[in-house]
């Protein structure tokens, strides 16, 4: 997985929460390269999850609600740091839907080998619906990133979004966008 | 009466007869043999069914047929009974019995020939 | 470590550290990302220098195509003006500038440099054909329509390149040009609009090629062309002058013909008249010097008649109306026939007449019977044999005769005459041609052996004259084609001949009679006379046979149901075409004027009757299919 995700995972917990935990999320994951991540490099997964268990651990919190609050922290973090991806969009879910192009070329052209997750945009009726699934158990991050996006463009109050309960997380997940 | 076939007559002309075969293929004298053997008893019986019914049309284009197939052969007998008045008695019998003698002696002439 | 606890000295360590251990993985995250930087930056690089080599790559291979399409221009005489709209240059080709006759001269932005290049004449349509297409380019330019630059519509190149007439596209101009050195040369332009793909510009395209000797030859071309079509003219009128020419001859010839026949025709009556006469006439009770007389107007009637009768036949034959009529002939007979004649004649002056037969080939025997016209045989023979005695006055005549091959004869008549000198004997057989021969009394028209000529020549031989081998005199010799064929089988028709059509044909004979008996009479009789025959058993189906054609003849039965002969006759009459014309005798046992009046009133001949006797039938059939014959016998 993109170094990236790292890097924003321990820099959020730094922020949101506080340098000592980040500290003590690290030690207490055991990381083989204690925590020093790069953004342009490439880490395996499941150090990120044990820092997750980690931070579960620490702050008493469930799991996705940590993913949730991360993905949503996460958005605007992007949206700097990727500013031509997010350029020409007014509206969340003009985004939304061009999400699955956009990501994941983006994406590929840097890293050809990135196995990226499935994502599929369709219009039903009204509704924006967005379907997850990965390899990866980070379907909570997803949503926490939809969440995060229609906050950035300041349309929280036009649209909801709910998960679809039919789809069992964290490897896959059903986001419903509709008007409120 | 006039007995039309005299003993020692030939019921039919044999130079002419001979003449008329000679020239032919024996194929084609069988043919004409067998024509004039059906031909002679045709007409000959045209002739007396059309004397019975009183059909003189009938009776007039039978003689003349009649008359000519005679003459193809010399039948002076026959050819002599074609113009007979078939009212007399007996008359149209003779006629048959000419004919028949005719068609024999014919047959026979032939015959010679081929040998 | 051990320390004396102090929380707040605790919590200070406890930061330090964190921080450090932060600080540490900040260091080691700066080190990676530029460690792997650095490997990106490689692969950069890498990537860099492919693409600058892919480049370079293509570039050379542009400029190799560049040159290999200048070498092809020059092979094909053209040269290039490429003119860039934008930057308002021009770049001339090295053969464009071999062609204007401006060596050296690359490059070029103005037009001027071709005005004093251009021929006074052309000069101005020289710049309002440039203005067009830069005004066309700038519209390109302006619009981005590559469209405007395509005749066709092609809206880009690809189109253009896949078009079938991209060879012939683009505004064509031809200017004079003088290049110098007292030369003259006639250019073609031809100009498109091209928007190179990658570039983003827009050039005109200019193709420059000398057709000064195009134009040249097509001038030629021309002029060979019309000289022709003179000519062509020419040799029609002559032909139609020949053809009139030949119609007028045509045209007199016929009349000629036609005047000869007329005035022999009309020569021949009294004539006939006159011979006829003498043949009655009775000399028993006259003189011997009055018998002499009558003796000589006989001879000199029989000449005249002779004379007559050749130049007819003469005519006829020139006319090409000459027809054989072969029919069967022996040979032994027909000769006993004629040299028989001819020797009495021959004795009566004194002469010895002598036949030698199968002399030339020995061992190959003279065949006894063969097809021959004999009317034209026997004239054939005796103008022979009465020139060789005309023209002997004292010796001997041999008749030789006799097979040289297979299917071929050779008759020669020897004589001890006079003899003909070499140089005059082509003329012999020439028509009206006379041989005045000095001292040899009698003179003839000389038509004896022009007509021999035509017979041998219809009969498909030859006929030659040469001198006497043994002395003086004359070797007269006909070779001639002769067909064996077998006896005919007319035993009982003495003398009588088979019967042909005009044109030497078997006839065809439709017999009409409803008695099958008779049928078969009829169709043994007709065979025996060399008659094809068909029979139908009444009226109607004798009607519809005829109205189909082919027939040469119908005997028609008088007295058949259905349809007698007396309708039928009248039908086939009014059938239209040539088939209402064909003859029909009837067949009818009645003799009588007054039975047959009513056929032949409704179109028959005349009358066969019945019971059919061969010789009448052959008489009545020959008169009908061989008029011709019958005039002459």
């Amino acid at each position: 997985m993109k170094g990236v995700i790292f890097s924003e995972m321990i820099r959020w917990v730094e922020e949101c929460l506080s340098p000592a935990v980040a500290d003590r999320m690290i030690v207490g994951a055991n990381l083989p390269n204690e925590g020093s991540y790069t953004s342009v490099g490439n880490y395996p997964h499941q150090e990120a999850l044990a820092m997750m268990g980690q931070l579960t651990q620490i702050t008493g919190r469930p799991v996705h609600e940590l993913c949730q609050d991360y993905g949503y922290w996460l958005a605007t973090r992007f949206v700097e740091l990727y500013p031509q991806m997010f350029g020409g969009y007014t509206d969340a879910l003009s985004l939304l839907r061009d999400i699955d192009n956009k990501h994941n070329t983006e994406v590929v052209k840097l890293y050809p080998d990135a196995r990226t997750p499935a994502i599929i945009a369709s219009v039903d009726g009204e509704d924006l619906v967005i379907s997850y699934a990965s390899h990866r158990p980070f379907a909570d991050v997803a949503f926490g990133l939809v969440h995060g996006y229609i906050a950035y463009f300041g349309q929280s109050d036009q649209y909801m979004v709910s998960r679809d309960e039919d789809t069992p997380g964290p490897h896959a997940a059903r986001f419903i966008i509709n008007r409120a | 009466m006039p007995d039309f076939h005299q003993a020692g007559d030939a019921a039919v002309d044999i130079e002419q007869v001979t003449s008329l075969f000679a020239g032919l293929d024996p194929g084609t004298r069988q043919l004409l043999l067998d024509a004039a053997q059906r031909d002679l008893a045709e007409w000959t019986d045209l002739l007396v069914a059309a004397w019975d019914s009183g059909d003189a049309d009938g009776q007039h284009r039978a003689r003349h047929s009649l008359k000519g197939l005679c003459g193809n052969f010399g039948a002076a007998g026959l050819l002599a009974l074609c113009e007979a008045d078939l009212a007399q008695p007996g008359m149209a019998k003779r006629l048959q019995a000419s004919r028949i003698t005719t068609t024999q002696a014919l047959e026979q002439l032939i015959a010679k020939l081929d040998q | 470590m051990a320390v004396a606890f102090d929380p707040r000295i605790a919590n200070l360590e406890a930061e330090v550290e964190l921080l450090t251990r932060r600080l540490a993985r900040a260091e080691r995250s700066r080190a990676e990302a530029e460690a792997l930087l650095e490997d990106k930056s490689r692969v950069l690089a890498n990537a860099n220098r492919e693409l600058r080599a892919n480049r370079e790559e293509l570039r050379s291979q542009l400029d190799q195509r560049a040159r290999q399409l200048l070498d092809a221009q020059q092979v094909a005489g053209f040269g290039t003006i490429v003119w860039d709209v934008e930057r308002r240059m021009g770049e001339l080709s090295a053969h464009a500038q071999t062609l204007l006759g401006m060596p050296g001269v690359d490059a070029f932005d103005s037009l001027s440099i071709f005005d004093g290049l251009t021929d006074p004449e052309d000069r101005q349509s020289l710049r309002d054909y440039a203005t067009h297409m830069i005004k066309r380019a700038v519209a390109v330019r302006a619009h981005g329509q590559r469209a405007l630059a395509c005749p066709k519509g092609h809206a880009d190149n690809q189109s253009c390149s896949a078009c079938p007439e991209r060879d012939d596209c683009g505004d064509v101009f031809e200017v004079r040009i003088n290049p110098g050195g007292g030369v003259r040369r006639t250019l073609r332009l031809r100009a498109q609009v091209h928007i190179p793909a990658d570039l983003g510009k827009v050039l005109v395209f200019l193709t420059i090629q000398d057709v000064t000797a195009e134009l040249a030859a097509a001038r030629e071309a021309e002029e060979l062309r019309q000289r022709d079509q003179q000519r062509l003219a020419e040799l029609e009128s002559l032909t139609h002058d020949l053809e009139q020419a030949r119609l007028a001859a045509e045209q007199a010839n016929a009349a000629k013909s036609r005047f000869l026949a007329m005035m022999s025709h009309d020569i021949r009556t009294p004539m006939n008249g006159v011979i006829g006469m003498l043949q009655l006439f009775d000399d028993a009770g006259l003189s011997d010097d009055q018998r002499r007389t009558i003796g000589h107007v006989r001879a000199s009637s029989e000449q005249l008649r002779i004379l007559l009768d050749d130049i007819i036949d003469l005519e006829r034959a020139e006319a090409g109306k000459l027809i054989l009529n072969p029919q069967p002939l022996n040979l032994a007979e027909f000769l006993r026939d004629a040299v028989g004649f001819w020797q009495k004649v021959a004795a009566e002056k004194g002469l010895a007449m002598t036949l030698e037969r199968g002399v030339f080939l020995p061992g190959q025997k003279l065949v006894d019977w063969i097809s021959a016209d004999r009317y034209r045989l026997r004239q054939l023979v005796d103008n022979m044999l009465s020139n060789a005695i005309k023209y002997t006055r004292a010796g001997s005549i041999r008749i030789r005769l006799g097979m040289t091959g297979a299917g071929t004869a050779r008759y020669e008549v020897i004589d001890t005459g006079i003899g003909i000198p070499e140089a005059r004997r082509r003329e012999l057989f020439q028509d009206f041609g006379q041989l005045r021969l000095d001292g040899v009394g009698e003179a003839g028209a000389g038509l004896g052996l022009a007509i021999c000529r035509r017979i041998v020549e219809l009969m498909g031989g030859l006929i030659g004259v040469d001198g006497n081998p043994d002395g003086p005199g004359s070797r007269f010799w006909v070779e001639l084609p002769i067909a064996e064929v077998p006896p005919p089988q007319l035993k009982d028709l003495p003398g009588t001949l088979l019967l042909a059509c005009a044109d030497g044909r078997r006839p065809r004979i439709l017999v009409a009679e409803d008695v099958e008996t008779n049928r078969i009479v009829a169709r043994g009789l007709l065979g025996r006379l060399g008659c094809d025959v068909e029979l139908v058993n009444d009226g109607a189906a004798a009607v519809q046979r005829a109205a189909s054609g082919g027939i040469d003849l119908v005997l028609m039965d008088v007295s058949m149901p259905v349809m007698g002969g007396i309708e039928a006759t009248r039908q086939i009459r009014a059938l239209p075409g040539p088939e209402a014309a064909v003859p029909i005798l009837a067949l009818s046992a009645y003799s009588r004027p007054e039975d047959l009046e009513p056929i032949l009133t409704v179109g028959a001949l005349g009358h066969v009757g019945k019971p059919i006797r061969i010789e009448e039938l052959h008489g009545a059939m020959a008169r009908i299919l061989q008029p011709a014959v019958s005039d002459d016998a």
